[in-house]
């Protein structure tokens, strides 16, 4: 969780560096129209949202990291239960080609999961660009700065932009990748259950 | 050391303090006589000194009083002496008050004496009447009842007024109820009853209640014990009774608890415990009458009665002595009266009558262990009881109190013997009165002890089931609804896992997914119902969890594992049926169309790339499919024309057999039309009609392509008009062989008539006109007169009706005109001439009497050109050979003559065509010819032959596109493609971005200028000068618009007018020939230098 966060704030601090963050004192904004208090709202909202987003994404992967160490655990119980009767001891390497066909599943699962986070992440940087521009415009219009001075601005906009687009690309076919797996694991369950008459290893049971 | 010297101060002061507070020592036990001994010295003091001060006070006023003082030291020493014998009596174990004490007698003796003596001796003492009751009161004590009655009786009649009276009453009372002289008891009781109140009434009505009692007469007794429990309000606590024994009698306790006695015999049916409450005066009161109303209650065996007082005394008291007795005979009575309302609250009382037992630690352990094994019993027998009692009823309040009362009993007795027993009856009783969550939990703690599998089965199934009806009922709260589910989940996977083949699994499997599913975790519930519906296809079950397992993939917002899901789903030939399939199916569609709908609507700004995207990833599938086609809108939105023909196209190539390629097609064509593009707004309308001809929209699309293609006059338009009009509605097709007729072509107009079902009006004259244009003037003969004289008097028919009339007339024209001279035959060549001039003349009458104005005046020109003709004709005839010069010359006079008298009548004609386009200002070819004297031309053309252009590359049109793709109604961007067209020549594209401009914009000008343009050029010029005039009359100011009425005033010979507006437009036109000008305009500038030019206004100058 943490870890995955770094890159955002390196990210962060390095745009800070390059480009100097408009700022607005609570006295400005307070002069400025109706309007332009509204649209500064909206960006930071926009921008808020995206940091949901962001987080919503790195709880779904956390959950699948988690399902996918629990996999392990449960086919260990699995085997240890069926070990307990030669008949169950047949179906072991079986269940285990089950298990194995749901590991893919899940980390092709999780490799979108990454990507979302990755996208998510890059939405965050594009919503605060956005912000910057908002604020810039409004400095404009009071004159503090130039109006040359907004090219920069949309530049990087639209950079960031270009690279969100780059990365929801991946994502796409990494999801067409995940719903491959998952058709296999489930093919392999049905495998598993003609083969065996399990039904219920590894679905119910443990 | 510092410290020591701190610490060792404080700790000797510590040990002084803990001897200071040590625990003082028990005083030796005292003799109880001692203090009466004691205080009978002190009285023995009090008596001598009295003694001592009656001798010294001989005489005195006070002596009486001191008389008094010493009978009462008497008395009270006699008190002490009593004492003293009852103390030491007791302390040999003997409790009776029946003490003889001879040393009492003897001072209660030596009290009469002084009292004797006090009434004898001071008769007249104030306080004589008291000496005589306290002297009766000591025989009373002394059992000289002779002696009492009769004091008491001096008392009486000596002192009538004395407050003594009422005590003396009650005594003698008292005394004849002893001696169960119950008549004379009443009567003295009665007495004081008799009197205003007193201290001592309600002594004396709770003794006549007695007597009552004594009488066998409960209800008079009941009625005197609540009166004197009603009056107890009214009685002075100052006033008590002046008998010690009658002090402390607490009448008000004993009354209530004396109307206990009587109570069961007058209210057998009355409830006792609101009774009584209402009674006593406190709660100790109450108790005490509770106690002995049980008592009443089981001597008359009212064991229905006695519950309910039982229960009141084990509710206040159940840490009594009586207690367990109280216990016991509760049991017995609710067995006896089958009292099985309150099971629950019976068995609650036994254990902590039980436990407030066994908080006294001196209990011996064995008869602990017999107490709790007895309490056990009787409170195991009283739920069981009430469980066989409440079976029958099956009311569920009842059953409940059951299942309490079980309860109970297992919260206290949780290591009897009966434990399983009672948990089994628990949980049957909470299923049967309906508490199935409480049920469930019951039927788990019966799993839990279970001692075979069938029974460890049994119970888990129970629970399961008691669970799932507990989570039928919305009401349940949040927490035992996840605590139900989780039961189901932990006891069905138990149940799987060591009975995998009950018959139950299927709907324990059902309910476990559905419990992930209630629990939100919608990604493990569709793999459980799939699960579920993979194993048990062909049950009903089995269709209901595909339905289930999707619909949890479509909570958890995963569409695309709809779409994997699904498939297989479908694909299991064992699962439901085919209407199954079919809503499954219909679910991943509308899936799929939902995931795309979600990617079309994100503002992510690279929409177009992610559907194409998905289209391509999916492509051939209902997904890709739908990626694409929303692609397509997204283009359309995005107003990249290029790219949505382009995708558009695509689509149709990748799926040809798509439900969505009409709309494809009609979305393609709507927009080419919306930007003008009819060349392709055309032919995606046609291949929309192909693509489904049997639609509803299909005949309203067919027309939508014909009319396109006929003013593009293409030829594809023939076939869409005969198949337009297989359907019907002569009416439409009229139009479209009006449009293709404007258009042009003739040819394709010609192969459009070649089909039999072109019956119209319309049509027919189409046919003769085409004759006529070819030249086949017989077949155009026969054929126009089929419908010159059609009835129409409006419309397309009433036109080409008078059009047909002066096509006859010029057939019959061309006929005069080509008229020949015969050789050598003057006469019968003039004869002839004659002859077709007459005809013409005839035929054209028709025309000129008609209402059209138009060919009338066409009638006239052409009937002058005849007579003018004809009178050429004469002049130019040839002589015969041989003839005289006299005849020569007769006959050439005659001739001229003639041909005078002709071109008489053709000036006259035409004389009168001027001034019909004067006065009517017709602007036509023939008022032309009439104005400028100048003769029609011999054929006269009524639908141009042009050569169409449409279809042609317009560059300069890509732009406005662009913009009307945006904007259809953009107004501008549609004259300026109009413009474009007329420049190309695609007159008719022209006139229907003309008249889509109109209806957006009815007061422009400038589109009516344009209009009348492209109907000049169309051969239209009445319809050309209105467009004219009316954009002359919108905007005055538009120099173009007057420029271009000018000119078209000036060719058609209304030069007058010509003038005028070119004075209105202060000038000449500086340019001419542009795609906006009269294709005449040229002719203005014959009319001489311009003068100075002083534009009205930017717009439209020239």
């Amino acid at each position: 969780m943490i870890p995955l966060r770094w890159p955002v704030v390196i990210m962060l601090l390095l745009g800070a560096c390059g480009t100097s963050a408009p700022s607005l004192s609570r006295a400005e904004r307070d002069r400025l129209p109706r309007d332009a208090r509204q649209e500064i709202f909206d960006a930071e909202n926009d921008l808020v949202i995206a940091r949901n987003r962001q987080d919503e994404a790195a709880d779904h992967l956390r959950v699948l990291r988690e399902a996918l160490k629990e996999l392990g655990k449960r086919q260990g119980r699995s085997e240890k239960r069926l070990s307990t009767t030669p008949a169950g001891s047949s179906r072991m390497s079986a269940l285990r080609k089950v298990t194995r066909a749901e590991q893919d599943y899940l980390e092709a699962r999780q490799e979108v999961a990454e990507s979302d986070v990755e996208v998510a992440e890059q939405e965050v940087i594009t919503a605060r660009a956005r912000l910057d521009l908002v604020k810039q415009r409004q400095l404009v219009r009071i004159g503090k700065v130039p109006l040359a001075s907004l090219k920069d601005f949309e530049k990087a906009i639209q950079a960031e932009e270009a690279q969100g687009k780059q990365k929801r690309a991946s994502s796409l076919d990494l999801r067409s990748r995940a719903q491959a797996r998952l058709d296999g694991w489930k093919a392999a369950q049905e495998g598993y259950a003609s083969q065996t008459g399990d039904f219920d290893s590894g679905v119910w049971i443990e | 050391m510092m410290g020591l010297r701190v610490l060792v101060p404080a700790a000797l002061a510590g040990l002084l303090l803990g001897c200071a507070s040590a625990p003082p020592l028990k005083p030796p036990p005292a003799d109880p006589t001692t203090q009466w001994v004691q205080a009978g010295r002190k009285v023995d003091f009090a008596i001598t000194q009295t003694k001592v001060m009656i001798q010294k006070a001989r005489g005195a006023s006070y002596l009486p009083d001191l008389h008094m003082r010493l009978a009462e030291l008497y008395t009270e020493r006699a008190r002490y002496a009593w004492l003293v014998m009852y103390e030491r009596r007791r302390a040999r174990g003997d409790d009776s008050r029946a003490v003889e004490a001879p040393e009492a007698r003897l001072l209660k003796n030596l009290a009469i004496g002084v009292y004797s003596r006090l009434l004898r001796e001071f008769p007249s003492y104030a306080r004589a009447d008291e000496a005589t009751f306290l002297m009766a009161h000591e025989y009373r004590e002394l059992g000289e009842f002779d002696n009492m009655r009769e004091t008491y009786e001096k008392l009486i009649d000596t002192f009538p007024k004395s407050r003594y009276r009422f005590d003396a009453y009650l005594s003698l009372g008292d005394h004849a109820f002893d001696a169960n002289d119950l008549g004379r008891a009443e009567r003295y009781y009665n007495l004081i009853l008799a009197a205003p109140q007193s201290h001592v009434h309600a002594l004396a009505r709770y003794k006549l209640g007695w007597v009552r009692v004594n009488r066998q007469d409960c209800k008079g007794a009941v009625r005197l014990f609540e009166q004197v429990l009603r009056d107890r309000s009214k009685q002075d606590k100052n006033e008590a009774a002046l008998v010690s024994t009658q002090k402390s009698l607490n009448v008000v306790r004993e009354a209530l608890v004396d109307l206990a006695y009587c109570y069961p015999d007058v209210f057998p049916d009355k409830p006792a415990v609101p009774y009584f409450r209402g009674l006593a005066a406190s709660s100790l009161d109450y108790l005490a009458a509770m106690r002995r109303l049980v008592n009443r209650f089981t001597l008359k065996e009212m064991s229905v009665q006695a519950v309910s007082v039982l229960r009141e005394v084990m509710n206040a008291s159940p840490g009594d002595d009586d207690a367990i007795e109280m216990a016991r005979r509760l049991h017995d009575s609710i067995v006896k009266g089958r009292v099985f309302d309150q099971p629950a609250e019976d068995v609650g009382r036994m254990v902590r009558v039980l436990d407030a037992r066994l908080v006294d630690y001196r209990l011996p352990a064995d008869k602990r262990d017999r107490l709790v094994s007895e309490i056990e019993v009787y409170a195991r027998d009283l739920a069981t009881r009430a469980h066989v009692a409440a079976k029958d009823s099956q009311d569920s309040q009842t059953l409940g109190g059951v299942a309490d009362a079980y309860r109970a009993y297992l919260a206290r007795f949780d290591t009897s013997a009966a434990r399983t027993e009672m948990q089994q009856n628990l949980a049957e009783t909470l299923l049967s009165s309906r508490r199935y969550y409480e049920a469930g939990r019951a039927y788990e703690d019966v799993a839990s002890s279970a001692g075979s599998l069938k029974d460890l089965t049994e119970a888990r199934l129970n629970a399961i089931s008691a669970f799932q009806k507990a989570l039928e009922n919305s009401s349940l709260g949040r927490l035992e609804r996840a605590m139900a589910w989780a039961g189901v989940r932990a006891l069905g996977r138990q149940v799987i896992r060591e009975t995998p083949g009950h018959e139950s699994v299927m709907g324990i499997k059902l309910s476990i997914a559905r419990s992930v599913y209630e629990s939100g975790e919608y990604d493990r519930a569709a793999q459980l119902f799939f699960a579920v519906a993979m194993q048990y296809p062909s049950t009903s079950e089995g269709a209901a969890a595909a339905h289930l397992a999707l619909d949890s993939l479509r909570q958890a917002d995963d569409l695309e594992g709809i779409a994997t899901l699904g498939k297989r789903l479908v694909a299991n030939p064992r699962l439901g049926n085919e209407g199954l399939k079919a809503e499954l199916r219909d679910i991943v569609s509308k899936a799929a169309q939902r995931q795309v709908a979600e990617v079309t609507v994100t503002d992510t700004g690279d929409r177009e790339e992610q559907l194409l995207s998905m289209a391509k990833r999916h492509k051939g599938s209902e997904l890709g499919e739908q990626a694409f086609y929303n692609t397509l809108l997204v283009a359309r939105a995005n107003g990249d024309i290029e790219r949505f023909y382009e995708l558009g196209d695509q689509f149709l190539v990748d799926y040809p057999q798509s439900p969505k390629r009409i709309d494809v097609l009609s979305a393609l064509a709507t927009v080419a039309s919306d930007i003008a593009d009819l060349d392709k707004a055309g032919k995606y309308m046609a291949a929309a009609v192909a693509a489904d001809p049997g639609a509803k929209e299909a005949g309203e699309r067919l027309y939508t392509a014909a009319s396109i293609h006929a003013v593009m006059g293409e030829a594809v338009a023939a076939k869409e008009i005969v198949k337009y009009a297989e359907h019907g509605n002569s009416g439409r097709v009229d139009e479209l062989l009006l449009l293709l007729a404007r258009s042009g072509n003739l040819s394709v107009l010609e192969e459009v008539l070649g089909s039999s079902s072109m019956t119209s009006t319309v049509a027919i004259f189409f046919r003769g006109y085409l004759s006529y244009q070819r030249g086949d003037h017989e077949e155009a003969g026969r054929t126009l007169a089929r419908v010159a004289f059609d009835p129409a008097t409006s419309g397309p028919a009433a036109e080409v009706a008078a059009r047909a009339r002066f096509l006859l007339g010029e057939i019959t024209y061309a006929q005069f005109r080509n008229f020949a001279a015969k050789p050598n035959d003057v006469v019968g060549t003039v004869d002839g001439k004659v002859g077709l001039l007459q005809t013409v003349d005839r035929a054209f009458a028709s025309v000129i009497g008609s209402r059209d104005a138009r060919w009338a005046m066409a009638g006239i020109s052409r009937v002058a050109d005849a007579y003018a003709k004809y009178a050429l004709f004469l002049r130019a005839l040839e002589l015969p050979p041989g003839l005289g010069a006299e005849e020569s010359k007769q006959l050439k006079s005659v001739i001229e003559s003639q041909a005078a008298d002709a071109d008489t009548r053709a000036a006259e004609a035409r004389a009168l065509c001027s001034k019909k386009a004067k006065t009517a200002m017709i602007v036509t070819e023939a008022a032309r010819s009439c104005l400028l004297g100048e003769p029609m031309p011999d054929v006269i053309t009524m639908y141009p032959q042009t050569k169409s252009r449409a279809g042609a590359d317009l560059p300069a049109a890509a732009p406005l596109r662009k913009v009307l793709l945006k904007n259809p109604k953009d107004v501008p961007s549609l004259l300026k493609l109009a413009e474009l067209h007329l420049a190309a020549g695609d007159l008719g594209v022209a006139l229907l971005l003309l008249e889509r401009a109109e209806t957006l914009a009815p007061k422009r000008a400038a589109i009516y200028n344009l209009r009348g343009v492209t109907l000049q050029r169309l051969a239209e010029p009445q319809e050309a000068a209105d467009a004219f005039e009316k954009a002359v009359s919108l905007d005055g100011s538009d120099r173009g618009a007057r420029f271009n009425l000018a000119a078209h005033y000036a060719f058609y010979g209304h030069v007058d007018k010509a003038k005028a507006e070119l004075s209105k437009a202060g000038g000449l036109p500086a340019t001419v020939g542009g795609p906006a000008d009269h294709p005449e305009l040229g002719l203005l500038l014959k009319f001489g230098p311009a003068p100075e030019a002083k534009p009205t206004s930017e717009k439209g100058g020239k």
